[in-house]
């Protein structure tokens, strides 16, 4: 039994700032959210669940929360398709080549999204490179789509995110003690077993911390699907921007806001009840 | 029909850059026996028991188990097994899981699997304790649970990692002669590397002393301790007296003094005369007496006491010998301990002398 001890005062600061940044603005949203929009009035405070109702209740907001959904799911397995790999084979370089190779691989966090989405205008664009090269070779006759779709959103988000699941895996493989491995090899298991029974049961931990982080980010980011989306992919993140820019209905954005962080906590305990029971709970 | 050795390494190299980590060493281990692979930290020891198991390659030579040649062959497929000195376990596996980690990479069923590592659990006496995870175990039942996975699919060599260095000195010694009662029990051939004296004189059946990669020396505990052959097997095992001297016939050696001293020397020694070289006597050899006494049959040297040292089972006395410090070991400690600045007469055997070349 662990006695409940007073926190040090170092963490004082970074306790008021979450109180201050977090918890405050949450509760501040919670409240608008409960009050009701009215053009011409502005907010009126008779509180009421309304808001959370129309957006349950309208195919449209449903479809956009699905498109979210979809949308942070390929991310999410799209970055773990692409970073595991990469950072299972930068934990054997050697040190010098794994600090360069980690630094490559955390260098597009030092571009802002906004430029980074930019350039994947010019290069996915109908007179772009890729597009150039597919008519080059005679593969297509005229220009492939690619960009103002979800394809285009997907991709953007998937460079822009890849650097969260490749340190988070990375820092699970290098928690691996290497005779770990070499006992699971000596014991009798080829390179695909200890992979299958050692490697991947304990970097489990790093993958789903690494995919929640994706998966948080992807849901929320509106400056990606809005460049790459060119607004014909609509965003729940996209929505409450809207409702808090344009149309100036705070109460509605404040809900769908919310609805957007029991989203992304729905998805955090699914993830979690998961990796519990693949670990065998018995920690 | 005569049966290959269970390991055999023939003028094996490794070299990591500029150092070269293993110089042209041969050796082997019967089958059954089991052989301590003994030196300093960066003798290349460990480099040596890596080899064996397949983590590395060697530049030249050859490694064999049981006359099968292993030079490429990766680890899991030599059908050895291993303890490390940091235990190793797996960290995800309970006890039972970890022990059958073997059998299960290997094909074996659930149940089949289930049943030897509890058999193999209850050799290290752990049963009870299979639903444990690692790291709720202590470092000795960690130690035994890597045993017991290292044991439990019969390997044909068994190898062993400095397997004690986390383990107090208490708990070491127990590990250890159950290690040794286990090792002869399941008759399993093993390689043992330790940097740790005494712990090589305890379990091994011969010792192979290393230094910069190369053999020092090769043989059993006593031979090793006994009649060492190079001044440094001398130093590294136990405590040992050193004086410099001079061949000076078929059994004879001259001191620095100009005394002469007998020694039991092999014929190559003998014929070297007048070569120089070092004599060695061990310090529990060494009978101190007073400064008159000069028995029959016996080597001695006058010195005075510098120091003396009460350690409970046995007293060392630190003698000046001309410029040189001996150390005398004696078991009696009810006897009263010479006081400093006492002259005194070193006395030992002639049989108990060693002459190491320069």
């Amino acid at each position: 039994m662990t006695r409940w001890r007073h926190p040090p005062l170092v963490v004082l600061p970074a306790l008021v700032a979450i109180l201050a940044l977090l918890a405050y603005p949450l509760v501040i949203t919670a409240v608008i959210s409960l009050a009701e929009y009215r053009a011409g009035r502005g907010i009126i405070y008779d509180l009421s669940l309304r808001n959370f109702a129309r957006f349950l209740g309208d195919p449209y907001y449903l479809g956009v929360l699905w498109t979210t959904l979809r949308i942070s799911l390929l991310v999410t397995l799209g970055c773990l398709v692409l970073g595991y790999p990469f950072a299972y084979w930068t934990a054997r370089q050697r040190p010098w080549l794994r600090a360069l190779l980690l630094f490559a691989a955390l260098a597009p966090l030092m571009v802002s999204v906004t430029i980074r989405s930019l350039g994947w205008i010019v290069i996915l664009a109908d007179n772009g490179p890729i597009n150039g090269l597919l008519i080059w070779t005679g593969l297509v006759e005229r220009p492939v789509r690619m960009i103002y779709n979800e394809f285009a959103v997907v991709l953007g988000l998937i460079e822009a995110l890849l650097p969260f699941m490749v340190l988070s895996v990375l820092t699970s493989l290098q928690g691996i003690q290497p005779e770990v491995l070499r006992a699971a090899a000596i014991a009798g298991a080829p390179p695909r077993l200890v992979f299958l029974r050692v490697i991947l049961p304990l970097t489990l931990p790093g993958i789903a911390a690494g995919s929640l982080l994706v998966f948080a980010i992807a849901a929320s980011s509106f400056v990606t699907p809005r460049i790459l989306g060119g607004g014909m992919t609509k965003t729940v993140a996209n929505l409450v921007v809207e409702q808090f820019l344009v149309t100036l209905n705070w109460p509605f954005g404040a809900a769908i806001g919310l609805l957007l962080v029991a989203l992304v906590l729905g998805v955090y305990t699914i993830q979690h009840v998961l990796v519990r029971r693949l670990q065998g709970n018995r920690q | 029909m005569t049966s290959a050795a269970a390991i055999e390494l023939a003028s094996v190299s490794k070299r990591f850059g500029e150092h070269l980590a293993v110089d042209r060493l041969s050796m082997s281990v019967a089958e059954g026996e089991i052989v301590c692979l003994l030196g300093p930290s960066g003798c290349g020891k460990t480099t040596t028991l890596n080899i064996v198991a397949g983590f590395l390659d060697p530049d030249s030579g050859t490694v064999k188990l049981h006359g099968k040649p292993m030079n490429g062959v990766p680890p899991h497929r030599r059908n050895s097994g291993m303890v490390f000195q940091s235990y190793a376990l797996f960290p995800h596996l309970s006890v039972l899981e970890n022990v059958a980690f073997g059998l299960r990479a290997r094909g074996v069923g659930g149940a089949e699997a289930q049943s030897r590592a509890r058999e193999t659990l209850a050799l290290v006496r752990l049963d009870g304790l299979e639903a444990r995870m690692p790291h709720q175990l202590s470092g000795g039942q960690q130690q035994r649970v890597s045993l017991a996975r290292a044991l439990v699919y019969r390997p044909e060599v068994l190898l062993l990692d400095e397997p004690f260095s986390n383990l107090d000195a208490k708990l070491r010694l127990s590990m250890r002669e159950e290690v040794r009662e286990i090792q002869r029990k399941v008759r399993v051939s093993a390689l043992f590397v330790t940097h740790d004296q005494e712990e090589a004189l305890h379990i091994a059946d011969r010792i192979v002393v290393m230094n910069h990669g190369r053999i020092e020396q090769l043989g059993t505990p006593e031979s090793v301790y006994f009649r060492p052959e190079t001044r440094f097997v001398a130093d590294f095992l136990g405590a040992a007296n050193f004086a410099p001297v001079a061949v000076a016939g078929d059994a004879l050696l001259e001191g620095p003094g100009g005394e002469r001293w007998r020694a039991t020397l092999n014929a190559r020694q003998g014929a070297a005369a007048p070569a120089r070289g070092t004599l060695m006597v061990r310090p529990e050899r060494v009978r101190l007496l007073a400064e008159g006494d000069a028995p029959d049959n016996a080597n001695t040297v006058p010195g005075r006491v510098l120091r003396t040292s009460f350690l409970g089972a046995h007293r060392i006395t630190e003698v000046a010998v001309g410029d040189l410090l001996w150390r005398v070991r004696e078991a009696d400690t009810r006897q009263a301990a010479r006081t400093a600045g006492e002259a005194v007469r070193l006395a030992w055997a002639a049989e108990d002398t060693v002459f190491l070349h320069d």
